[in-house]
């Protein structure tokens, strides 16, 4: 009998012991990473993910009432997770639990999550827990019984007279990984295409001696992606011929896509990055001659060199995805083409033209860079490149960051190329910068406005560029 | 502040654990509980706590005011006064827009409306007190003579943001009066991280599944895409609104109070009339004893009171049409099985009811989903195969593929199978000292495993590329 109780009381307490330590197996993670959170620094930047991480929020009567200063603590909280790189390859390793590849190799995934216009877009929800108002405030939007009061309509500040027609368009980018080459997918915006076309449109009729030149380059996904991603609604072509519906016939449209067509089996997109080659700018580059009347430049007479191992931005955006990883392990290389002719550019600082930098077109040399397409001359509100080519002609781009890879070519034809990225105008020059003036002011021969299929058709970036016409 | 964020989990949440349990008389605990729950809740609505406080005190006056003149017309003044305000408070912050609005649209007037943002959890916690003053003028309870008591029992974090609705009558003994087993606390942390692994494990990863089909691209709707795509509605729903529930309840337990259970695996449901059984407990519950009873139930005019209780169960989860019509369509199946079958759906085989059961949830699903009628149009086109882009296209098939897997195990976790799972395991654990120690270990291995990979979910979901750099 005793040795009965015995046993009872010892199986008693042992699970007394088994259910203290399961307690403990609750409670103590969550203290130690609480602490280790209090604790520990802050990262500043996310390379992969091309942000500032959140900082701890500035204080202030007005955002603490508007619930602003909580959402912003909860971000930082987030952003500055301990072991957050750890916690991501967990994450990726969880993605690749749920997933079936298909028979083609493709995987679709959410794409980047702001448009072409960068800056001034409401600041971006970090997709932390906002309680939008809805009843159970719930991260995502899930609502699990009321409305979601979630208006995730971007800022609308422009000046273009947008026929709020928001709903023809598909909102969200998405991104597909197919095989080892990642595309985003694109949407016609048969809504913005017309307000692109009617503003080189009002560039030429304010500079009626200039040559005015409207170049659209497509994407891989044109090119590289099943048909029903090129194809009706999705077709980069039907941009093209929207566009050329709506520009006037005084307007230069130079067919890059044509060529671009002809040379599809060659090394002209990359597949880590939503940028062309440097070879694709070439053939583009080669379109823009016939249009111009010059004579291209053979690809061979050009000093080349390579940046190995690239991985790109759409290699970034979809590094959580362990598919990515085909990406990874077979990346991309950036050969660069040097111009012919001695050149510089020039950056300026401020609104009195102070110069801040001195580039060339391309840097070459550049050891290990984070970024290889950055080798190219970035974005910047106004830079002013001389060439000796001494053709004494001068040209004024409008550009997106296709353009960079572009503008080596154009310094054996130009004497002076002025490069103007409308995103970043503003900073530099608040709003006193019009480059009808500016043309008018320094006699430029020929404008260019050059983007790709995205930022043609994209508000933000449109609003940018009226506001400096 | 949501319970699937890791501020909560990090920072809240072990503060509130050490605090309560470093606090030994039960006057201070409350103190503690009530002091982060007016906190939890400001941090999601820091103007509109001040509404949670005067819906609290409201209730609070009334209730003592009833039980101080039982029998006498202040009683039924303050009860009255109770619905009113509390109706009221509802009706401006969620419904004035929505019913001005509609007013507007049938007699094309202007009238003006304020558009409120909806305070948080404030059709919760309005039921919550209204069901307070009934009660105690029901004589169900004596009124809670403390304000700090009161005010605990309706700002209690764990169930104030998303439920269960929970009842005065429920924990009433328990607020003065519960204490914390070691077992209790076990079972309330494990209960907890089953509703955070449903939350963001199954939930959010359904979310982002059923968005790509349903919202973003819906122009580009195929059948198949919506057959999906609603399917997908359907699991995060249910995970989502379970899994917090399952946080509540074991929150709460934790800290020794009893919540009633909201779900019980509503989509093994045999009939419409055993889903709503299943679905929600606390809310239809809440309808059943405060609205169709007093009706008259199904002893007087039955069509009459289903058709309110329906209509309000719809308006409740939302100020908008679609969710009216939500309601609506459940009346029409509800009557369906009641006046017209009889009850006989039952005894259908199971080949039949349940099929029929899944079929009509799931299409119910679509008027929830969707606010805006016109869409919703669009998806039943395709949804009933009629839809412009076809059968199915390469989005819908790749969607379809790539998910398959998680499908198949979120059709699994629907099933009761963790309850079999959990009394084996329990079994074992009183069986032997072998079988206590496997008993431990998986439960270890459970707990370690869903808090790690939650967690870095959680982390995942902050990772936001950007194409440009933002400075």
């Amino acid at each position: 009998m005793r040795d009965l109780q015995l046993e009872k009381e010892a199986r008693r307490r042992r699970r007394g012991l088994f259910t203290g330590i399961l307690c403990l197996t609750f409670i103590i993670p969550l203290l130690f990473l609480g602490v280790v959170s209090l604790v520990d620094g802050q990262a500043q930047v996310s390379e992969d993910e091309n942000r500032e991480l959140s900082q701890w929020p500035s204080f202030s009567l007005e955002t603490l009432f508007s619930g602003e200063y909580f959402q912003q603590l909860d971000a930082y909280y987030t952003d500055q997770f301990p072991f957050r790189n750890m916690f991501l390859s967990v994450n990726k390793f969880l993605n690749n639990l749920y997933y079936v590849p298909t028979g083609d190799d493709m995987t679709i995934i959410k794409g980047n999550q702001e448009g072409i216009g960068g800056e001034e877009e409401s600041s971006a929800p970090s997709s932390s827990q906002v309680s939008s108002g809805s009843d159970p405030s719930s991260s995502q939007q899930a609502p699990s019984s009321s409305q979601e009061a979630s208006s995730s309509e971007p800022d609308n500040n422009t000046p273009v007279d947008i026929q709020g027609n928001v709903d023809a368009e598909v909102k969200e980018n998405y991104t597909i990984i197919l095989k080892d080459r990642i595309m985003e997918l694109y949407t016609v915006s048969p809504t913005y295409l017309p307000i692109h076309a009617q503003l080189v449109n009002s560039i030429k009729e304010q500079l009626p001696e200039c040559r005015v030149f409207s170049l659209t380059a497509p994407t891989a996904v044109e090119f590289y992606s099943p048909n029903q991603y090129h194809t009706g609604n999705k077709s980069q072509l039907r941009t093209l011929e929207i566009l050329k519906e709506n520009l006037s016939d005084d307007v230069i449209q130079v067919n890059a896509y044509g060529k671009l067509r002809n040379h599809t089996d060659e090394y002209i997109y990359f597949r880590s990055d939503h940028h062309w080659t440097q070879l694709g700018a070439y053939y583009a580059y080669t379109a823009f001659c016939e249009s111009a009347g010059f004579q291209a430049h053979d690809l061979s007479e050009y000093q080349t060199g390579r940046y190995d191992n690239f991985l790109g931005t759409l290699y970034k955006a979809a590094k959580n995805y362990p598919q990515s990883d085909k990406v990874r392990d077979n990346p991309d290389y950036l050969d660069y083409y040097v111009p012919l002719s001695s050149h510089s550019g020039e950056i300026y600082g401020d609104a009195n033209f102070t110069v801040q930098y001195q580039i060339p077109a391309v840097k070459t040399g550049l050891d290990n860079p984070s970024y290889a397409y950055d080798c190219f001359c970035g974005d910047s509100a106004l830079i002013k490149f001389t060439s000796d080519c001494g053709t004494g002609k001068k040209l004024l781009m409008t550009k997106d960051s296709f353009g960079n890879a572009f503008i080596p070519f154009l310094m054996d034809h130009y004497s002076e190329v002025y490069v103007v990225d409308p995103r970043h105008v503003s900073k530099v020059f608040g709003d006193s910068f019009h480059i009808t003036d500016f043309v008018r002011e320094h006699q430029i021969d020929d404008v260019l406005v050059m983007n790709y299929a995205f930022a043609a058709q994209e508000k933000n970036y449109l609003s940018k560029l009226e506001s400096i016409i | 502040m949501v319970f699937s964020s890791l501020i909560f989990l990090y920072l809240f949440l072990p503060i509130c654990l050490i605090l309560y349990f470093l606090a030994k008389k039960i006057r201070v605990k409350n103190v503690i509980l009530l002091v982060l729950s007016l906190l939890f809740y400001a941090w999601g609505e820091p103007v509109w706590v001040i509404l949670l406080i005067f819906s609290g005190f409201v209730d609070y006056f009334n209730g003592r005011i009833i039980e101080a003149n039982r029998g006498t017309k202040y009683a039924k003044m303050a009860l009255v006064s109770s619905i009113v305000i509390n109706l009221g408070l509802l009706g401006v912050f969620k419904y004035s827009a929505f019913f001005i609005q509609s007013i507007n649209g049938l007699f094309s007037a202007h009238l003006p409306y304020a558009e409120f943002a909806l305070p948080i959890g404030i059709s919760f916690y309005t039921f919550q007190t209204l069901s307070y003053t009934i009660d105690v003028y029901r004589g169900n309870t004596k009124a809670q003579m403390k304000f700090s008591n009161f005010l605990l029992y309706v700002s209690l974090f764990p169930q104030l943001i998303a439920g269960p609705i929970v009842r005065y009558t429920d924990v009433a003994e328990q607020i003065d009066n519960r204490t914390t087993t070691l077992a209790g606390f076990k079972s309330g942390a494990i209960r907890f991280l089953t509703g955070l692994a449903k939350k963001v494990l199954i939930a959010n990863y359904a979310g982002s599944v059923c968005e790509q089909l349903l919202s973003s691209n819906l122009p580009e709707l195929t059948t198949a895409g919506a057959w999906f795509g609603i399917f997908m509605f359907a699991v995060q729903i249910y995970f989502d609104f379970s899994g917090y529930s399952d946080m509540a309840i074991g929150l709460g337990k934790i800290f020794g109070f009893q919540y009633p259970e909201n779900f019980n695996y509503p989509y093994i449901c045999t009939s419409i009339t055993d889903f709503w059984r299943r679905w929600h407990i606390s809310l239809s519950t809440f309808f059943r004893d405060y609205v169709y009873i007093p009706l008259g139930g199904n002893r007087r005019h039955l069509v009459f009171n289903l058709l309110v209780v329906w209509s309000l169960t719809g308006l409740w989860h939302g100020a908008s049409w679609n969710f009216i019509l939500w309601g609506l369509y459940y009346f029409v199946f509800l009557f369906f099985e009641k006046v017209v079958l009889k009850g006989r759906m039952e005894q259908m085989p199971w080949y039949v009811k349940r099929p029929y059961s899944l079929l009509v949830v799931l299409i119910g699903w679509a008027f929830f989903y969707f606010t805006d009628l016109g869409q919703l149009g669009t998806f039943f086109q395709s949804f009933f195969f009629a839809s412009p882009n076809g059968l199915i296209d390469t989005t819908s098939q790749t969607l379809i593929i790539n998910n398959s897997l998680f499908a198949v195990i979120a059709v699994i976790a629907c099933l009761p199978l963790s309850k079999y799972a959990k009394k084996l395991v329990n079994y074992m654990g009183q069986k032997s000292n072998a079988g206590m120690a496997v008993q431990f270990s998986l439960n270890f291995v459970y707990m370690v495993g869903v808090l790690f990979f939650c967690t870095a979910s959680l982390v995942g979901q902050s990772y936001n590329p950007f194409l440009y750099f933002r400075f």
